[in-house]
């Protein structure tokens, strides 16, 4: 169970990373003023990797022992 | 400065049009009611179901707040290259038509001033007549050619 929690969340991550990429793709490539677009991509790059960081955090600091057994107790 | 690929040496960029703020501010309006829920269900959580919070579940609802944090961030920028990416940049020469659809549709056309034989413009609803915003039709020289920018 726990494995397949695991790729499940791999997979949701990895949407997520590739998401932000494609985001910060574009505003790199796309934007008419470099400037701003840099400041665009400067603001959105830090707080998605500091979320992205702190997701993965969470999920392995999840303790499924616990949650599977009270989910499956109810 | 504002450039874009293709820029001939001799026009002059006179003015980028985006969208009606209208448009942006619908879509953020709901990203923010979400994002207000997502924050205000930390506090709410506390006393409606403290015994969600509690223990070792305090680190499930705070994985859960923050994979939906990002997914707003992410589905927030999105809406955001949408809007500001869909423009028409106006020069001394022409007119180019940037239409952005969602991450991976993109697409280009231009007229120059001496092909555009018809402007129309059409404002319809009540919002749009309050906030004086409308579509704008061009018709060009080529007859099927037709122009729209909301």
């Amino acid at each position: 169970m726990q494995t397949l929690l695991g790729l499940l969340y791999t997979l949701l991550f990895l949407c997520y990373v590739f998401a932000a990429i494609f985001v910060l793709f574009h505003l790199l490539r796309y934007s008419l003023n470099k400037q701003s677009g840099l400041l665009g991509s400067l603001l959105f790059g830090v707080v998605a990797a500091i979320l992205l960081f702190t997701n993965a955090l969470l999920f392995f600091s999840l303790p499924f022992d616990e949650l599977l057994v009270t989910s499956f107790v109810l | 400065m504002i450039t874009f690929p293709g820029k001939r040496d001799s026009e002059q960029v006179l003015h980028v049009v985006h969208r009606h703020w209208f448009n942006l501010a619908a879509h953020f309006f709901i990203l923010l009611i979400l994002f207000l829920i997502t924050f205000g269900g930390i506090f709410f959580f506390t006393f409606l179901f403290p015994e969600l919070v509690a223990g070792e579940k305090i680190r499930l609802v705070a994985f859960l707040e923050n994979s939906f944090l990002l997914f707003l961030w992410l589905y927030g920028f999105l809406l955001w290259i949408v809007y500001y990416f869909d423009v028409w940049i106006i020069t001394s020469e022409r007119i180019i038509n940037i239409e952005q659809r969602g991450l991976f549709v993109r697409h280009i056309n231009e007229v120059g001033f001496s092909r555009i034989q018809d402007i129309t413009t059409e404002v319809s609803g009540f919002v749009a007549t309050i906030l004086n915003f409308g579509d704008l039709l061009f018709q060009t020289v080529a007859e099927i050619e037709r122009i729209t920018f909301r």
